[in-house]
């Protein structure tokens, strides 16, 4: 299955080329982290299709991600 | 309501034709009110009652109706922090006409904060930033009242600055300082809105007693910042400042949060705006 990432702020460097990353099915959001190079620790907030979600929730085909490090600047 | 004040308000006020209201200047309403013994923002909130615009908010008027005025001469804020989001916030806010914005903050300014801080000046560097914000509030907007706390909000003064308010602002720096706000503000049943930045990346977002959200960003306090490695730029703290007033805005004129339990995130490097459910 094929789902798409966004990294944002400290982490854009991670978004995959084309944002699109192949994954076996049945993958979570950690299985995600790990592929694109990154550890839970680095991230502060994932959402998938606009809804938080935790490490372990499973993806589905087509699944849109976003992940967000700590942001605190005021 | 009749009494002196409306007689005399009466006998001053003016009448813009192309907007159809009635209006008194502030030089007219400054010598009602020091005749009534009135501050200026009670005074202000006599004229509205009495179908009549104080001129300094005249444009405001039909985007925001007479009743709505009102809700926001009387209202009472807590903004927390005088830096980067907190300048832009008190700025439109105290435009607005939000009458009474207690404002907190133990800072002063240094260089470092002349690209984004918008009541940041070379004149007043190493001044306390809450007093300087509220020095510029009263020139501005004479009509309310912005109370300088110069010092940092921590669990122990908190229950003080709170009493009374209607809705909290974040507009702290940092990740530390922010979850002691938010829980003291809620355990209260007084809604936060709140705001962050890291380089050209805003998030905002609102948080009630019933629907955390944000706030989830910053469970971490030891978390490391996006914003040290991407600095703050002025476009996304003036941003974020912005849609945070607009939030606030619509709670004190319709009860409302837009961004309750939720995140607006904007990334101004690709132009991408995105709300997220973060509950």
């Amino acid at each position: 299955m094929q789902v798409r990432i966004k990294c944002f702020a400290t982490l854009s460097d991670h978004t995959p080329e084309g944002g699109v990353l192949a994954l076996p099915a049945g993958g979570t959001v950690e299985n995600v982290l790990t592929a694109i190079g990154l550890v839970p620790e680095d991230v502060k907030l994932v959402f998938v299709n606009s809804k938080h979600a935790e490490m372990d929730a499973p993806l589905a085909d087509g699944d849109q991600l976003g992940i967000f490090p700590a942001v605190g600047g005021g | 309501m009749s009494s002196s004040f409306e007689t005399g308000l009466e006998r001053v006020c003016g009448r813009d034709e192309q907007r159809r209201v009635r209006t008194v200047s502030l030089s007219e309403l400054k010598s009602l009110c020091a005749r009534e013994g009135l501050s200026l923002r009670e005074g202000a909130l006599r004229c509205v009652a009495h179908g009549v615009e104080p001129l300094p908010l005249l444009k405001c008027l039909h985007g925001v109706e007479p009743q709505g005025q009102a809700r926001l001469l009387g209202a009472s804020v807590l903004l927390v922090g005088a830096g980067g989001l907190g300048g832009y916030v008190l700025e439109l806010l105290a435009r607005f006409g939000v009458g009474r914005i207690d404002v907190a903050d133990g800072d002063v300014f240094e260089e470092s904060n002349l690209n984004r801080q918008l009541l940041s000046s070379v004149g007043d560097l190493g001044r306390n930033k809450a007093r300087v914000g509220a020095e510029r509030a009263a020139r501005i907007a004479p009509l309310v009242e912005v109370r300088p706390l110069e010092f940092f909000l921590d669990r122990s003064n908190l229950p003080r600055a709170l009493e009374g308010v209607g809705v909290v602002v974040d507009a702290l720096g940092g990740i530390a300082p922010r979850m002691a706000l938010h829980d003291a503000a809620l355990e209260r049943g007084i809604p936060v809105v709140a705001g962050a930045v890291a380089g050209w990346t805003a998030v905002v977002g609102s948080e009630t007693a019933g629907k955390r959200g944000i706030s989830l960003m910053w469970g971490d306090a030891a978390a490391a910042d996006a914003e040290h490695a991407l600095g703050s730029l002025a476009p996304a703290v003036s941003l974020a400042a912005a849609l945070m007033a607009a939030e606030v805005s619509r709670y004190l004129l319709h009860g409302e949060l837009a961004l309750a339990g939720r995140m607006l995130h904007a990334d101004l490097a690709t132009f991408s705006f995105e709300i997220y459910d973060v509950e």
